[in-house]
């Protein structure tokens, strides 16, 4: 195990021979000398090998891209459903108009009978009635009449 | 008032009322009748009349705890034949002439002679033997107000109108829709595509068959038993209030009658309502004469809508009713009428 002051020379590219400090503990401790040996000629290739391609680095603009692409497209989906017609059903085939008469109502019943007295509620109705003329032809409605009318108090 | 009191006060008042018609002057030539449909009214159907009831297994429960039983309809009376006979009466009433129900059995007519006699040879037709069967094929679904705005309301506007007829401007949405659609394939692909759109809940599509002039019901209803009333009893030195139990419903119903027409023609009187309750039930909290002690009683209060209709239509012509919308949603019917070939019991 090399001392830190020596590895730190190493990280730093410097050659711990040229070191007057290394070189004393190196002197005082001669087992280290066989893994200071192979350390200092490994990182020593290293050195010498031609500068090399780092694909992660070269990746990083590509990942970037996509990623930037992948955003955009669900950004203009997100847009693009929002904004999206409506999707209607099909349309089925229609007979001809055959609607003789038709009422509608809406009612609201709150409260009750007589018995509940001590309550506010009441009855209210208000009702739509749409009469055509009856035939089996009638295309529109002839009468409308809008009516509102309280039943009970 | 209990049920006999009005029987007996019907029974009373009855003949009154057909002496004072038979003897109504003719204003304007028309002439008030009583015409006697019991027959045709307690004839029940050849096929079911269907009617679920559910009852929530838990207060304030969802609709998911329901228990759903099949009980009795609720008894006939004449609304199908008087719906009917208003719509397809030939000459067409006009508005001083007017078609009722009178009590369970009769209906009073006050038209003219020729719409008399119109009525006379409907209803005598209507009661022969040879007469069919007739099957109504019943699906309802619902689905959110903004999903039938947005996917729903524009197929069921045939091009150049509004879906009812109504004389509205085209920005108007319709309120309602009461559309006749004919058999073939877009039809096939309208029906196919309704129930698979991921908000569409579909009910439980109902067979009825009907003789003619006869009713058909179809009811799914809730029933949720509230706290109406307390019935106050004082003895000696006690004060007792016992709690007035009652039931409200919400759900669906739907009422059909058919009768056939000139020309192999249907005439068919359909009545589609849905009732909501709002829950939870809005409580009220008095207090009882005689007593300080503080009650509490609930107020429920149920909307409804419902929409009648009549047409004249060819057989397996498919109904689409849509009452307006309701509680932020929209209930939509299919009825599909077919002539079957059923004889009338003698």
């Amino acid at each position: 195990m090399l001392p830190p002051f020596v590895q730190d020379l190493l990280d730093r590219g410097h050659d711990p021979l040229a070191d007057e400090r290394s070189q004393q503990w190196l002197l005082a401790h001669p087992e280290a000398l066989e893994a200071f040996a192979a350390t200092r000629r490994v990182l020593g290739d290293l050195r010498t090998l031609p500068p090399i391609a780092r694909p992660w680095r070269r990746a990083v603009p590509w990942v970037g891209v996509i990623a930037a692409a992948a955003i955009a497209a669900a950004v203009l989906r997100g847009r693009s459903d929002a904004n999206a017609a409506p999707r209607p059903l099909p349309r089925p085939d229609f007979a001809a108009m055959t609607l003789v008469s038709c009422r509608v109502s809406t009612s609201e019943i709150g409260g009750g009978s007589a018995r509940e007295r001590v309550l506010t509620g009441n009855v209210l109705q208000t009702a739509e009635h749409y009469v055509s003329a009856p035939t089996a032809t009638a295309r529109h409605i002839a009468a409308r009449v809008v009516e509102q009318r309280v039943l009970e108090p | 008032m209990t049920k006999h009191a009005l029987h007996l006060l019907f029974a009373v008042s009855l003949p009154c009322t057909v002496a004072l018609a038979q003897a109504a002057p003719a204003t304007g030539g028309r002439v008030a009748k009583i015409y006697e449909v019991g027959d045709l009214v307690d004839k029940s159907p050849p096929g079911p009349d269907l009617h679920f009831t559910g009852t929530e297994l838990k207060q304030a429960g969802d609709r998911d705890t329901m228990q759903w039983t099949e009980t009795e309809g609720p008894a006939p009376r004449p609304g199908a034949i008087v719906r009917l006979l208003q719509a397809f009466v030939k000459p067409p009433l006009a508005a001083n002439e007017e078609i009722r129900a009178l009590g369970e059995r009769w209906i009073v007519v006050l038209a003219r002679p020729e719409q008399h006699a119109w009525i006379e040879r409907f209803l005598q037709a209507t009661r022969g033997s040879d007469a069919q069967t007739f099957q109504l094929e019943c699906s309802y679904y619902s689905a959110p107000e903004l999903v039938f705005l947005r996917d729903i309301r524009d197929a069921l506007v045939p091009k150049g109108g509004t879906g009812n007829g109504a004389d509205e401007p085209e920005a108007a949405p319709p309120k309602f829709v009461s559309q006749v659609l004919a058999p073939g394939p877009n039809t096939d692909a309208f029906l196919k595509a309704l129930p698979a759109l991921k908000e569409v809940t579909t009910g439980q599509g109902q067979g009825l068959v009907v003789w003619p002039l006869t009713t058909g019901h179809v009811a799914v209803v809730n029933q949720t038993a509230y706290v109406r009333d307390f019935d106050v009893e004082v003895a000696q030195a006690a004060f007792i209030a016992n709690p007035i139990i009652d039931v409200v419903q919400d759900g669906i119903t739907i009422e059909a009658s058919v009768a056939p027409l000139a020309d192999s023609k249907l005439g068919l009187s359909i009545e589609v309502r849905v009732a909501d309750l709002i829950k939870p039930i809005p409580t009220f909290t008095t207090s009882l004469g005689g007593s300080t002690v503080p009650v509490t009683i609930q107020l429920p209060n149920v909307q409804s809508t419902q929409l009648e209709a009549a047409f004249e239509l060819q057989p397996g012509s498919i109904v689409v009713l849509a009452p307006p919308p309701l509680a932020g949603k929209r209930h939509l019917f299919v009825v599909k009428l077919e002539a079957g070939a059923g004889k009338r019991p003698k």
